[in-house]
């Protein structure tokens, strides 16, 4: 396989991003994911079936996670869950936006007065 | 529906259906991948904590659903289409079903933009739409469903009017005799078959169990089932040669009901051949009824009798207790009519035969459509219920009207946005209503949901009516309800949708909507008066419904009925001969009854009032006279009248003295009295009724019959003694708890005669209570759905009234700003609100006034025109009126001038 840039993949959605990040953690399926986003962002992002089926399609289609097997301790509950994991492409584009979102971060930090709140 | 604990909620059918109908927005590629998990994940959502508390979860997790549907289903379309379309700016062709999508996206997405007004619509409508299908359920499980019957057009009930005999119904009918049935049978030329069943006095012991228990039996002709174009579901009915008396050990035959087939048998498919026994004879289970198999006694249930409702045992004609004897009117008939001949034709041919066949008075015949017999007395107070529904369904649509063009102002911006960059008006229309339709639908999906409930409550509270019982939720209710949703969508949708799509394509974006609200707060203003019109129509109606009840439940009966404890039973014939057998019978019972527990005092008659099931006998002053006088004969145990309290006015009550050997006498009720002897004392008097001459010994005060609204019958006693009757009801004065007294009352009973079947038991105060039962129904759902309209209208009232005054705003600040006070700014909103309630309530007032004859036929010592309640309805609607309005417009006051003028 080609290496390929994964800043071609920036800037990613919000929900793209959380899901990456949220199957970061190890194999996940659809339900786990949503879980695993509310508790991290404290239920800012509320994802509906709908938006993160799209975005795991999206993120599918493009290499960037894959569909795997259930692991197993838990595949006697939840074996009617399709389960994904995250590929070492998606990995790297994570990283990539990680990074931008902190360049950019930086930026509005520097350039913010923080008596006005405004930019200028 | 909900259970009530907090326990993780379940999506439920109608979820389920809708979720199905959501996905099929998007496009199929998509459907196709993630269905399984789509539906899996909304499911997991369902349990969570978040969406536990009921109603206000439910709603709460359909907005979530909506709103990620409405963000998603772009973004996957967008995906999906990447060609021409996203060309912005570029009119494109879309397909019908391209553009419908588009504008349910648009809807969805408005609609949870103003989700305050989203959930009020919704839940505004869903209240209407679940009332008017929980009662249409009910209208459609009694009065619509007749799958039941082949070709049922053809069936007639026959029923015969005897000249000088009172009858069982309103319009006087009376049964058949068994005779009676064969001659019809035999000689008549206008019935393919004619069938004849006795379902009512027939409750009777079931034994071979740990203790006998009471188990209800009818029985019948074997051309029932033939007749009516039934068939069991299990094994077979009756064959003509099973009918007849039973003698000696031959084997008899029983047929059961669906519901004991599946009680007492737990479906067990290997039940016929089984062997019951009933009142100690055996009997063969041969065959299983259908569940809908609603064969009821009608005569009990018109004159509102105590009915045990559908039998258990069905049973031929002839087995023990059923004898068929001639003079025993106890078989209501139904018929077959021969395709092609009229109803009139059967009429007088049966009434020919009747003629005939009649031993001692004229008869002539009566036939009904079964159809219709089976309905009487009960479909038009379901339809006033039913009205009553369809009234609160259309407030409510005016409510959500009302709601809709008040939002108009606020949206015309964003419409003309649209109409700016191409849409066109028909277009726009087409948006709104699709809007519309979703609210309706998303309402009638809640209107479904409360309509099962209200079912349940409706079933449970309901006096028994046949076939109650077989009322429920099905598809054709969820159909219903679906077409209410839908239109009540257009209903409250076209006038706000034309008229924002006419001002928005007409309107500058520069003019930042403010044009032409007040037209619209005009129309919204229409339609709330018309809604508290309404509203004034079924509060009206409630208020006449219940005081009607209270006229009715502080009559008295004539008799003192509390604490009197009840046990009847039927007589067989062939056991007992005659009035001596009977007597005898009679006091052997009265006697082991005066050591039921907690007995100060016991009785007899051969029947009693409420359900009032006594003879009807015509009585003249001398047996040539030609006119006779209709009067309701009760055959008494000495001191009866003493017993139930009934005043002696005159003379004395029936005695003990008074036996088969001492000279016939009876006791006349104060109206017979004064209608046969005017002013004169009858006491010492003679009169005749059919089973002979009698001289009046008394006069005791009037009592009331089967219902407390008819006036008391001209009514007479003579001793039981004397002239004995097939059948006995008991009465003891006890006020020891009734677990104790009725297995104490059929004891005392079976210890004289253990086959003996008991037809009712109960106290006699209940029977009374019971007797207004349809009145209470009417009177308490009447008022729950006027409540409920009260309600809505409130919320329609404030709701305007916020609108308006924020509309107004602007102008108010400038009003203010020119030194107009608090007060007469807060008077002229409020005071428009007055003059909507103003208008509303005078057309509501007209409109009950108007309606006073559908209501009169339910009413009881009050006119359709009853000045309080007319009065007391226009006070409270304009109180409320002017409340409603006054908490919204009070935001006025905090209006700052200054601001206001700053922004012009």
């Amino acid at each position: 396989m080609t290496q390929t840039d994964p800043t071609s993949f920036l800037p990613m959605t919000p929900v793209a991003f959380h899901v990456l990040l949220a199957l970061e953690g190890g194999p996940q399926h659809g339900y786990g994911i949503k879980r695993e986003v509310e508790k991290r962002t404290k239920g800012v992002i509320r994802l509906g079936a709908g938006t993160l089926y799209h975005a795991l399609g999206s993120l599918q289609k493009r290499g960037l996670i894959a569909e795997c097997d259930p692991p197993a301790p838990q595949a006697a509950g939840s074996s009617r869950w399709r389960f994904y994991e995250i590929q070492p492409l998606g990995a790297r584009v994570l990283r990539a936006e990680a990074s931008r979102l902190e360049a950019d971060v930086a930026i509005a930090r520097s350039r913010l007065s923080p008596a006005e709140g405004r930019v200028s | 529906m909900t259970p009530r604990r907090s326990a993780p909620r379940e999506l439920t059918r109608l979820d389920r259906f809708l979720l199905g109908l959501l996905l099929r927005l998007f496009p199929r590629p998509f459907r196709e991948e993630y269905r399984h998990e789509w539906l899996a994940f909304v499911q997991q959502q369902r349990r969570e904590p978040h969406y536990r508390v009921l109603i206000l979860g439910w709603l709460r997790f359909w907005m979530d659903i909506v709103r990620d549907l409405a963000a998603s289903l772009s973004r996957v379309r967008r995906d999906r289409s990447p060609g021409p379309r996203s060309h912005p700016g570029k009119p494109l062709r879309a397909t019908l079903v391209e553009s419908l999508r588009q504008d349910l996206r648009y809807a969805l997405r408005t609609l949870s933009r103003r989700p305050l007004f989203a959930a009020v619509a919704v839940v505004t409508l869903g209240l209407g739409i679940g009332a008017a299908t929980a009662m249409f359920s009910v209208v459609d499980g009694i009065l619509l469903t007749r799958r039941q019957y082949r070709e049922p057009d053809r069936l007639v009930s026959i029923w015969q009017s005897i000249e000088g005999h009172g009858g069982y119904t309103d319009a006087g009918e009376t049964r058949l005799d068994y005779p009676e049935y064969e001659a019809i049978r035999e000689a008549s030329t206008s019935f393919e078959s004619v069938a004849v069943y006795a379902a009512a006095w027939g409750k009777t012991t079931l034994s071979g169990g740990p203790t006998p228990e009471i188990v209800t039996v009818g029985a019948a002709t074997a051309s029932l089932l033939p007749v009516l174009g039934v068939t069991p579901i299990l094994g077979r009915w009756f064959l003509p040669e099973e009918e007849g008396e039973q003698v000696g050990d031959k084997a008899m035959v029983t047929v059961l009901s669906h519901d004991t087939w599946t009680r007492r048998f737990a479906g067990d498919r290997d039940v016929l051949g089984r062997t019951v026994i009933l009142n100690g004879r055996s009997y063969t289970v041969v065959g299983v009824l259908p569940a809908d198999f609603r064969m009821q006694w009608l005569s009990a249930s018109l004159i509102r009798a105590d009915d045990p409702g559908p039998r258990d045992f069905w049973v031929p004609v002839g087995a023990p207790g059923w004898v068929p004897a001639r003079g025993s009117t106890m078989w209501e008939a139904v018929g077959r009519l021969l395709p092609g001949v009229t109803f009139e034709k059967a009429r007088s041919e049966t009434s020919a035969i009747l003629a005939d066949a009649w031993h001692w008075g004229r008869s002539h015949a009566v036939l009904v459509p079964r159809v219709e017999d089976e309905a009487r007395g009960i479909s038009s107070p379901l339809f006033l219920l039913f009205g009553a529904t369809g009234l609160l369904l259309l407030i409510a649509c005016g409510n959500v009207a009302a709601l809709s063009l008040g939002e108009m102002p606020g949206r015309i911006h964003e419409v003309a946005t649209r109409a700016a960059i191409g849409a066109d008006r028909r277009r726009i229309v087409r948006q709104l209503l699709t809007e519309s339709l979703v609210l309706g639908i998303t309402g009638s999906a809640l209107g479904a949901l409360l309509a099962v409930a209200g079912t349940k409550a409706l079933v449970s509270l309901a006096p028994p009516i046949p076939r109650m019982e077989l009322v429920r939720v099905d598809l054709t209710v969820l159909a219903f309800a679906a077409g209410l949703g839908t239109l009540s969508g257009v209903l409250f949708g076209v006038a706000p949708a034309f008229l924002t799509a006419r001002r928005a394509v007409g309107t500058t974006l520069r003019s930042g909507g403010r044009v032409g609200s007040r037209r619209k707060a005009g129309l919204g203003r229409w339609v709330l008066a018309g809604e508290i019109g309404s509203t004034v129509v079924l509060l009206v109606a409630s208020g006449l419904l219940a005081r009607s009840l209270s006229h009715l439940l502080d009559i008295g009966p004539g008799f003192k009925p509390a604490s009197l404890a009840e046990v009847s039973v039927d007589l067989p014939v062939d056991r007992y001969k005659g009035t001596r057998e009977l007597n005898t019978l009679m006091n052997e019972v009265l006697r082991n009854m005066r050591s039921v527990p907690g007995a100060t005092a016991v009785s007899a008659a051969n029947a009693l009032p409420f359900p009032g099931n006594a003879s009807t006998w015509g009585v003249r002053l001398h047996p040539q006279d030609s006119t006779y006088l209709m009067s309701v004969g009760y055959h008494v145990a000495p001191g009866y009248l003493r017993f139930m309290g009934i005043p002696i006015l005159d003379g004395r009550g029936i005695m003990a003295s008074d036996d088969a050997d001492s000279p016939p006498v009876a006791v006349v009720s104060e109206s017979l009295a004064k209608a046969l002897w005017g002013d004169r004392s009858p006491v010492g008097q003679e009169m005749t009724y059919p089973m002979g001459t009698v001289t009046v010994v008394g006069v005791a005060g009037d009592v009331r019959q089967t219902v407390l609204q008819d006036a008391p019958a001209a009514t007479f006693y003579v001793p039981f003694a004397q002239h004995a009757r097939w059948r006995l009801s008991f009465v003891v004065h006890t006020t020891a708890p009734g677990g104790v007294v009725f297995p104490a009352m059929r004891a005392a009973l079976w210890q004289v005669d253990n086959d003996l079947a008991i037809t009712r038991s109960g106290y006699l105060s209940d029977a009374i209570k019971d007797s207004a039962a349809g009145e209470r129904y009417r009177a308490v759902l009447m008022t729950v759905f006027a409540v409920l309209a009260t309600v809505l209208a409130a919320v329609g009232i404030a709701g305007v009234t916020a609108r308006h005054v924020a509309h107004r705003t602007r102008e108010m600040g400038i009003r203010k700003a020119m030194g107009a006070g608090d007060g007469i700014l807060l008077g002229s909103v409020v005071g428009d609100a007055a003059l909507t309630g103003v208008v509303g309530v005078g057309a509501g007032l007209l409109g009950a006034f108007w309606m006073r004859p559908i209501l009169a036929a339910f009413l009881f010592g009050v006119k359709g025109f009853d000045v309080p309640i007319y009065a007391g309805v226009a006070i409270l609607f304009l109180g409320l009126s002017t409340l409603a309005s006054y908490f919204p417009a009070r935001r006025l006051l905090r209006v700052d001038p200054v601001m206001v003028l700053k922004e012009e």
